[in-house]
């Protein structure tokens, strides 16, 4: 399944998404075939040939009236093959578009990414691309594409590329102060002395906002937390967690480097560096949406040079243009 | 959110997701909230659980058959409702517990929930912080008692099914209930849980095994938690190390359920530490006049 924009993808019929909006396009002997077709799927168009205008009206409609809902455009291998270029000949240079096919292309022959189990005609996408030369208009126009394209820019130093790529990690890196954050709020009684833990108290947002600061969650590492336990039961988590559970002596001042890292700070000098995403593979990428990423892509972008991408047009990565 | 019975709890409508749990939908939204789910982008990837049925109000609800398999779910179960319907569970719930109501209680309960769902939303980094805060508002700014009736259910399916809040509050009432084993069996899961690798590392090591199952499944099954325990903290202390050895010397002792920080070891998702912490600061004589079922 490749992303093409907002929620809109395009599939071979190696692997079904059920529950989505579809369009079938080109020639489904098995599908054609299937009584319960109608209660099966719920298609919005099918054409046994398409061309550009017609394609050109598809893109926009589903833009206009399903950009919230997820919708595949099924095709069979010779109609696979034109949509793709149709539209990434809007993006991309020709020889880029033939770059990023043969990644897509593994996608789909090895069904990577799709949760969905269920095909239609089992296919496999041949090594070149025979699509077209013309190139369609809506795409061209997008101001947002693939996650992918941004990363790889990003390697490559552009910053714009890289404040997109953070803001996008931040934003999936959700709920991941690290330490204690879920269990906060049911330890914080414990925490409370009787004399604090009165209603009087209790209602006082002066009162619970000091208390609650010690769990601040834009931070990485629980560096305000553990002057709280140790304070609580004298107890020092960080020469435990270090020590005992990590066997790590000399922690002190990798501690005091990265001890205030904020969420944002963090995925910026981790997450997005070069050298520490390859040694945890795909870890970007784990945090996200495989429908929506290629992940062979992805880790191409770790290890090769991925100067094709100079000559693409559009700026950043997969977010809906209308949002 | 506000924990019922056994795994059955009650969310606002804004915190509707179908991928955590089988639900109902009570309230003014009863017919369309997550009536179209399965075509949406968010939920593609995921298991989309059944919703059970809808219920136009709060009454409806507690007058159906589908009550008591509702508030018996083993696995996690969602009421999805407006804040009025909410607020009626919160209300009906405190009076399925105290057989003699007392309205004072009632507003400090409230409040002290609203503060922890103040508080939760404080610290959780979600698009469901604002949610969380107002409904935590209007649970401190409670005034008023809405005018429901205990749930009509037996009161010994309430007994039975109390939570550990209640049974540690009612402990020395002379109502005989099994608050001990509860609180043993969550603090030996508490031990337990912290080691992924136990059942491999550690449940072996012994003549015989540490576990009376040869698979080591379940944590129940293991012959002496204390035994296991002192193995494992010979590689890996947990911070609340003196307190977990004083729960294995002495068991669960009225010291230990007077010392705050017992909480930490008893916490999970049922139970609400909030509310156990703020019963046992009730002398004994109060708890006796409110008459607990638990």
């Amino acid at each position: 399944m490749i992303y093409l924009f907002d929620n809109c993808y395009l599939s071979t019929t190696n692997s079904i998404v059920e529950k989505s909006k579809q369009i079938w396009i080109g020639s489904h002997a098995k599908l054609d075939r299937d009584p319960m077709l109608n209660l099966t799927y719920d298609i919005l168009h099918s054409y046994k040939e398409i061309n550009d205008d017609e394609l050109e009206e598809l893109f926009n409609e589903i833009h206009e009236d399903y950009s919230n809902i997820k919708t595949v455009i099924y095709c069979d291998v010779e109609n696979f093959m034109y949509v793709y270029s149709y539209f990434f000949n809007g993006v991309l240079e020709e020889s880029a578009v033939k770059e990023l096919y043969s990644f897509d292309r593994l996608k789909e022959n090895y069904r990577i990414g799709v949760f969905a189990t269920r095909d239609v005609e089992f296919v496999d996408l041949p090594k070149t691309l025979k699509g077209t030369d013309t190139a369609s208009i809506f795409s061209s126009l997008l101001t947002t594409t693939r996650i992918e394209i941004a990363f790889a820019n990003a390697m490559r130093g552009n910053e714009d590329a890289l404040q997109f790529c953070v803001d996008r990690a931040t934003e999936m890196y959700d709920g991941s102060p690290g330490f204690w954050s879920k269990d906060a709020e049911q330890n914080l009684p414990a925490l409370l002395s009787d004399e604090e833990f009165t209603i009087a108290n209790l209602t006082n947002n002066e009162f619970i906002d000091s208390f609650v600061e010690q769990f601040e969650i834009d931070e990485v590492f629980p560096n305000k937390i553990v002057d709280k336990i140790k304070e609580h039961f004298d107890f020092d988590y960080l020469e435990h967690y270090f020590t005992v559970m990590n066997n790590t002596t000399e922690w002190k001042p990798m501690w005091d480097q990265d001890a205030n890292i904020s969420k944002q700070k963090f995925v910026e000098t981790y997450l997005l560096n070069k050298e520490f995403a390859s040694g945890n593979q795909l870890l970007f990428p784990n945090y996200s949406n495989f429908d929506s990423i290629n992940p062979i892509f992805w880790n191409t972008i770790l290890h090769k040079n991925t100067a094709w991408l100079d000559k693409y047009k559009v700026k950043n990565g997969t977010y809906n243009q209308t949002n | 959110m506000l924990h019922l019975y056994n795994s059955c709890y009650a969310y606002p409508y804004a915190m509707f997701d179908p991928s955590s749990a089988d639900y109902i939908v009570v309230g003014d939204k009863h017919a369309i909230l997550g009536a179209g789910v399965e075509n949406s982008f968010y939920y593609n990837n995921v298991f989309i659980h059944q919703c059970y049925a809808r219920f136009k109000t709060y009454e409806d609800f507690i007058n159906s058959n589908l009550l008591l398999p509702a508030f018996s779910n083993k696995q996690k179960f969602i009421i999805y409702c407006d804040n009025e319907t909410l607020i009626k569970l919160f209300t009906a719930k405190l009076k399925s517990h105290i057989q003699f109501f007392d309205n004072s209680l009632y507003f400090d309960l409230a409040k002290l929930f609203g503060v922890r769902l103040k508080i939760k939303s404080k610290l959780i980094d979600s698009s469901n912080k604002e949610i969380i805060n107002d409904l935590g508002d209007t649970f401190i700014e409670l005034n008023s008692i809405p005018n429901v009736n205990k749930f009509p259910i037996d009161p010994y399916w309430v007994w039975e099914n109390a939570g550990i809040e209640w049974k540690v509050a009612n402990r020395n009432c002379g109502v005989p209930n099994n608050h001990i084993n509860i609180l043993n069996d969550l603090v030996n899961r508490y031990v337990y849980s912290f080691f992924d690798e136990a059942q491999e590392s550690y449940l072996s090591r012994k003549t015989g095994g540490w576990a009376v199952d040869v698979n080591n499944q379940r944590f129940s099954t293991v012959a002496s938690m204390k035994e296991l325990y002192m193995e494992m903290r010979k590689e890996i202390a947990l911070f609340t190390d003196p307190l977990i050895l004083q729960f294995f010397e002495t068991g669960v002792t009225e010291e230990l359920l007077n010392d705050p920080k017992f909480l930490l070891l008893v916490s999970n998702d049922k139970v609400d530490t909030w509310l156990i912490r703020w019963l046992m600061r009730l002398p004994q004589s109060k708890i006796t006049q409110l008459g607990l079922i638990a």
